[in-house]
């Protein structure tokens, strides 16, 4: 599709140059996500600087019938805003205001362009602080973060991006303004729960109410080294059996501690075959006798060694450590691809052998990170990108261990969302019917289907197929 | 919306064959909702037989209004039709439990006690804590989005359903969400489901998360002269550290007298309760505690109040909407009871039995307290506004007890349109006349 001249002017006119991004050279950025194996350049970028240049944007284009994907900061790590088959992109980098903070109601509006970590940074003065904290929160946009609902290492306690919106300001995909605002307690079906994960295929967000908690008076930071990750899953659940509930339980896997031991020097030993992060929080007065027990849990599994952050400068770097483990993984190989699976807690252990066998099978490096109190696993398979007889070992590597997770109980994607990448999984995990079910939800707010076509749902294989391995990035 | 509909039902329907004995009877007065007598009870012990209820209904334009434990009182707008009443406590075999997961899989018909009690003897609990624990079930607890004073640390069940399954509308069976935490692989129907009050889908099973079970829980409570005392307490406390489990007040009056009492509940080892209670006194005052723990029990949940309204606005907005209502009222109210969830912003107000007479005049009174509370600047809160969740029929003629009109009701409309489009589920009954 190519967009005639009189159409790029009218769009022109409501953006104005500033908020109009064409040409091949400035396109490239946009060409995707987090999920760089696959590439499309959209014609034209659209940056509208607030929420009624989105709305004129998105009547014009309804109009004239021409696809759209809404963008934040490209992190997303499956394909969600790629725009193949899609000729304009509609991104939020130009709506990056904090509206208000209300402290006295403990809740903050920001427009959709606002970096996560910057909603915290706002409001630290005052000892709050928004709680999902996706690794790449110093990045990825308030937006994407209710698109993806994601995640992060604090989820255990705190929940998902979903428990902490309480509004949204969005343009459906034909142009109309919706705003919801509530406590909590909407009249009417939950339409912030819905829209929240639906990957921008509802419609364009253009700011969200988010809570606002407060900063909890104490914080434990815990590095447990065990022998290797079966024993370190195994900790993991006796920690959940002993009744404690941790803010975090991240672990790290030999593999990826060399990486980032390499990268940052937070001084992991070097023979450890895995480690875990344990973060405790909440009471001063409670959180020793907690620790206690997470201690005991980790040595009843092998532990050879528990230490605790001794301050808030070594906590930071460990936390860095963890969150830009990522970043970290270049080190190691020239390419690698992220899946994301859940499983049940107690079965950890199980999913962590099968891992290890996948990887003997098809003679592939495969490093193990993982939001392991949630059971979130995250394989990165290392590979070389251009071995094209690697490049099919590792889809079918990864394919199997999110089969396994389904198999398991679980999931095949605890935070990263379906995008482009898992579009063929989906009818493994959900019968017909459900997926039937979901197109009705979809096309209630998109009947036209303009809005980031070709995502989510399998019924949009035609255009897609899994045939390349997954992302770099995410967790 | 109008659909054809046949007036009455066939008992000795095919449809009907499959139920045994005890899964169907004739309807009475007592299963009437808003005055409107079903012509049949239906207690399915299966999904199959709900699905054979549900074929029957559609093919005749029948009406039917799912029932778990009653206890919410089957709050809606009086039913466009109502043929069967779907009691779904005949659903309520499977209680999958996995404590080392911590989740917990049970059929809708399960009373919330139960799973409790499950959840007791293996250290955890679901933290859902509305009134009548007894007799509300999952399917009941989910499909109102119910939720107790937990609601301040724990969410609404909207926060603690992983995944559920349904029959819905359109006869369509599927489980939907997952077993496990996290999830975000296709669209969340779970939410979709979770406060769709019946409309929607047949909740047939649910799966919650599940949280430790606390060492020692203790209640304190404290007395204010007034709500500016009342409301000071509230943003001291929500802006300390103290990480309550539940903060609730009541603003009760009685003969013109309101008073202002705040209950907190506090969790955790012994040592920490102990300290919580410090921390609490320091903020607030002296404690009064006295049989604090009966406080709980449902303070707002007497089961023959004339009129309840569940009113929502900011939480910095609760003390003064309580205080302009009773004033508002006192000349004309001998005893009105006010209170809610704090740390939420969501507020109950009800009349006792025998004062029809001041129904009328409380919800007028309701919406001005409100719009002078919340429409200033500074509250910014045009969303704030109130269901009116119980009141005898007549006084539903002409009014959407819903509240105004929501934003986004044409998407709800459409929701329903795709998911019910024969208009069996609860017809006419939710907002909008959805
Ligand atoms: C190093 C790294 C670490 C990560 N760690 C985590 C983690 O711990 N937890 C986690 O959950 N995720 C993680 N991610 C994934 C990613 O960061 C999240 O999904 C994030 O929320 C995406 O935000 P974004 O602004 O980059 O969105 P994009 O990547 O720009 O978009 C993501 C999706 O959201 C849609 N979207 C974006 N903005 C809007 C809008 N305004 N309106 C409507 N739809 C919109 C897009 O269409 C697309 O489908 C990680 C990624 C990386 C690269
Ligand atoms: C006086 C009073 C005070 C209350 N206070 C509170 C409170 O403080 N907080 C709160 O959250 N709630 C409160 N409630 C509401 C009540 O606690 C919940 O709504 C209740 O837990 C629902 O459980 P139930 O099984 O009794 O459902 P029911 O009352 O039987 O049904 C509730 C709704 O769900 C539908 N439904 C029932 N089962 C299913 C199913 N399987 N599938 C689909 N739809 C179904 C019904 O049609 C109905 O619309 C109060 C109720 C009363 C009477």
């Amino acid at each position: 599709m190519l967009l005639d001249t009189a159409i790029k002017k009218r769009l022109r006119d409501i953006v104005g140059p500033e908020g109009m991004v064409e040409g091949a050279a400035a396109l490239k950025v946009y060409e995707c996500d987090g999920y760089t194996l696959e590439k499309a350049k959209p014609e034209l970028v659209l940056l509208p600087g607030s929420t009624d240049e989105v709305r004129r944007v998105l009547c014009e284009l309804h109009g004239a019938g021409i696809p759209f994907v809404p963008r934040g900061a490209g992190t997303g790590v499956s394909g969600g805003c790629l725009p193949a088959g899609i000729p304009v992109m509609v991104g939020s980098s130009r709506m990056r205001r904090i509206r208000s903070i209300d402290l006295d109601n403990a809740r903050a509006e920001v427009e959709a362009g606002v970096v996560n970590l910057e909603i915290s940074r706002a409001v630290a003065e005052h000892g709050y602080y928004y709680a999902p904290d996706p690794s790449s929160q110093s990045a990825c946009t308030i937006g994407g973060n209710v698109a993806e609902n994601s995640g992060g290492p604090h989820t255990l306690k705190y929940g998902v991006t979903l428990n902490h919106v309480l509004g949204l300001e969005m343009v459906l995909p034909d142009g109309e303004l919706l705003r919801i605002e509530n406590n909590g307690e909407q009249v009417g079906y939950d339409l912030l729960g819905i829209v929240t994960g639906s990957e921008g295929t509802l419609g364009v967000i253009t700011a969200a109410i988010v809570k606002l908690l407060k900063k909890p008076e104490a914080v434990a930071t815990l590095l447990a080294v065990f022998p290797g990750v079966l024993e370190a899953s195994r900790a993991v659940s006796d920690i959940i059996a002993a009744g404690l509930l941790p803010a975090a339980m991240e672990m790290m896997d030999a593999m990826v501690i060399e990486a980032v031991e390499a990268a940052y020097g937070f001084g992991f030993p070097d023979d450890a075959g895995a480690v875990l992060i344990v973060e405790l929080d909440g009471l001063e007065a409670g959180l020793d006798a907690a620790c206690v027990r997470v201690v005991q849990a980790c040595e009843g599994q092998g532990a050879s060694e528990v230490r605790r952050a001794a301050d808030e400068e070594e906590r930071a770097l460990l936390w860095k450590s963890r969150k830009r483990a990522f970043g970290a993984m270049g080190r190691l190989t020239p390419a690698y691809c992220t899946q994301d699976g859940v499983v049940p807690r107690s079965r950890l252990p199980e999913i962590v052998e099968i891992i290890a066998e996948v990887s003997q099978r098809h003679s592939l490096r495969i490093a193990t990170l993982m939001h392991a109190g949630d059971g979130n696993v995250h394989p990165l398979i290392l590979y070389d990108d251009k071995d094209q007889s690697q490049v099919e070992h590792v889809i079918m590597a990864g394919n199997e261990i999110l089969g396994a997770c389904l198999d398991l109980g679980g999931s095949v994607s605890g935070e990263h969302g379906i995008g482009v990448e898992k579009i063929a999984l989906m009818s493994q995990a959900f019968d017909q019917e459900a997926l039937q079910a979901m197109a009705d939800l979809r096309a209630v707010f998109n009947p036209s289907g303009l809005c980031n076509p070709h995502k989510v749902l399998p019924s949009d294989r035609s255009c897609m197929e899994v045939k390349r391995p997954g992302p770099r990035g995410g967790g | 919306m109008q659909h054809r509909r046949k007036s009455s039902l066939n008992m000795n329907a095919a449809a009907f064959a499959s139920l045994g004995p005890g899964q169907l009877r004739p309807g009475r007065e007592v299963d009437a909702v808003d005055g409107v007598a079903p012509q049949a009870v239906i207690t399915p012990r299966s999904p199959d037989h709900l699905s054979a209820a549900l074929e029957e209904a559609r093919r005749e334009g029948l009406g039917i209004i799912p029932v778990g434990g009653a206890t919410s009182g089957l709050p809606g707008n009086i039913p466009e039709a109502f043929h069967i009443r779907l009691l779904m406590t005949g659903l309520a075999t499977k209680l999958e439990r996995r404590p080392a997961d911590m989740t917990v899989s049970v059929d809708a018909g399960v009373s919330l006690a139960r799973i409790n009690r499950a959840l007791a003897a293996a250290g955890q609990r679901l933290c859902l804590d509305p009134p009548h624990p007894e007799r509300a079930t999952a399917g009941g607890l989910v499909a109102s989005n119910a939720c107790g004073g937990l609601r301040h640390a724990y969410g609404s069940c909207r926060d603690l359903v992983l995944g559920m399954a349904v029959v819905d509308g359109q006869l369509r069976r599927y489980q939907c969400g997952a077993e496990v935490v996290k999830n975000v692989a296709g669209y969340d129907l779970p939410r979709l489901f979770t406060g769709s009050w019946g409309s929607l889908a047949i909740i047939t099973e649910v799966t919650f998360r599940t949280h430790p079970l606390p060492e020692q829980a203790a209640t304190l409570l404290f007395e204010f002269d007034d709500e500016a005392q009342l409301d000071g307490a509230r943003a001291r406390l929500l802006s300390s550290k103290l990480p309550l489990a539940a903060a609730d007040f009541s603003a009760d009056m009685f003969a013109g007298q309101q008073s202002w009492t705040m209950a907190l509940r506090v969790e955790g080892s012994e040592h920490e309760v102990a300290y919580q209670a410090g921390m609490a006194e320091e903020l607030l005052g002296r404690e009064i505690g006295e049989s604090a723990d009966q406080w709980w029990s449902p303070v707002h949940a007497e089961p023959d109040a004339a009129m309840v309204l569940k009113v929502s606005l900011p939480p910095a907005c609760c003390a003064r909407f309580a205080a302009a209502l009773a004033s508002e009222l006192a000349m004309s109210v001998g005893e009105l009871s006010i209170g809610g969830h704090l740390g939420v912003g969501l507020v109950r107000v009800s009349l006792p039995a025998g004062s029809a007479g001041q129904i009328s005049p409380a919800i007028e009174a309701c919406r001005r307290c409100l719009d002078l509370v919340c429409q200033d600047p500074d509250a910014r809160a045009a969303w704030a506004d109130f269901v009116v969740e119980k009141v005898p029929p007549e006084f539903k003629q002409g009014r959407d007890v819903w509240g105004r009109r929501p934003a986004g009701l044409s998407l709800m409309q459409g929701l329903k349109q795709r998911f019910d489009p024969a208009r069996i589920l609860s017809p006419g009954r939710f907002v909008g006349g959805i």
